[in-house]
């Protein structure tokens, strides 16, 4: 991974148009864009046309990037995944067929831990879309409270909130399901 | 109100533990962003 520093340079690089700059940036975070969006949304195929959007606005829309000490380019870039979220939720979820909803392990680079963990994404996928993206931001993404802030576009007191209520609600699910 | 927290550290570190790399097309997405970056082309969502 690179460090922030090396990313400002590839962002500043990108700004003024080196596509193979911006080429670099797609290798750094797509992985991790990628594996958010895929647990969010269950469908390979939906996944990856999300993550092209989301690159493409972010090339698009590189200029209202300002550096600043508080704001990590990934935290921008992940706010911009959310949003490109929730417009696709806004616009298409009613229509998604349940059925289509796919099977994370035949995805799992790794099945075996996929397995160990089955019943944990069975709990999370009951869950509301905020408590589930707050955990996926914070505990699978490893991202702090004020990044989390930046990207779900609360306060850090709303996000802590609104971790605490998630945490809460999983656990009942998990008791529900005897997992506890 | 100690039990209930560590009861909530244990699930938080149950869900680090469970963390996952999922599998997709990665050269095909950047070949894909790469042409609509170099000949212009954005989402209709913009």
């Amino acid at each position: 991974m690179l460090q922030e520093q090396e990313i400002q340079e590839l962002v500043g690089q990108a700004k003024r148009g080196n596509s193979e700059a911006f080429g670099r940036i797609y290798d750094v975070l797509s992985k991790p864009l990628f594996n958010f969006l895929f647990a969010r949304l269950r469908q390979k195929e939906t996944a990856e046309d999300l993550l092209q959007t989301v690159f493409l606005k972010v090339w698009h829309n590189l200029d209202s990037y300002k550096p600043t000490k508080k704001a990590k380019f990934s935290t921008w870039v992940f706010q911009i995944a959310n949003y490109t979220l929730i417009d696709h939720w806004r616009t298409r979820k009613e229509t998604t067929d349940i059925s289509l909803v796919e099977n994370l392990s035949n995805f799992a680079l790794d099945p075996k831990l996929y397995e160990k963990y089955d019943y944990l994404w069975a709990a999370l996928k009951n869950l509301p879309d905020e408590y589930q993206t707050v955990i996926e931001l914070r505990f699978r993404q490893d991202l702090s409270i004020p990044e989390i802030a930046e990207i779900m576009d609360k306060s850090q007191v709303g996000v802590r909130v609104l971790q605490h209520r998630a945490i809460k609600a999983l656990r009942e699910q998990l008791i529900q399901m005897n997992k506890l | 109100m100690f039990g209930f927290n560590s009861k909530n550290k244990k699930l938080e570190n149950l869900l680090r533990e469970s963390r996952q790399d999922f599998g997709f097309d990665s050269e095909n997405i950047k070949a894909r962003v790469m042409m609509a970056v170099n000949v212009g082309i954005y989402p209709k969502t913009m």
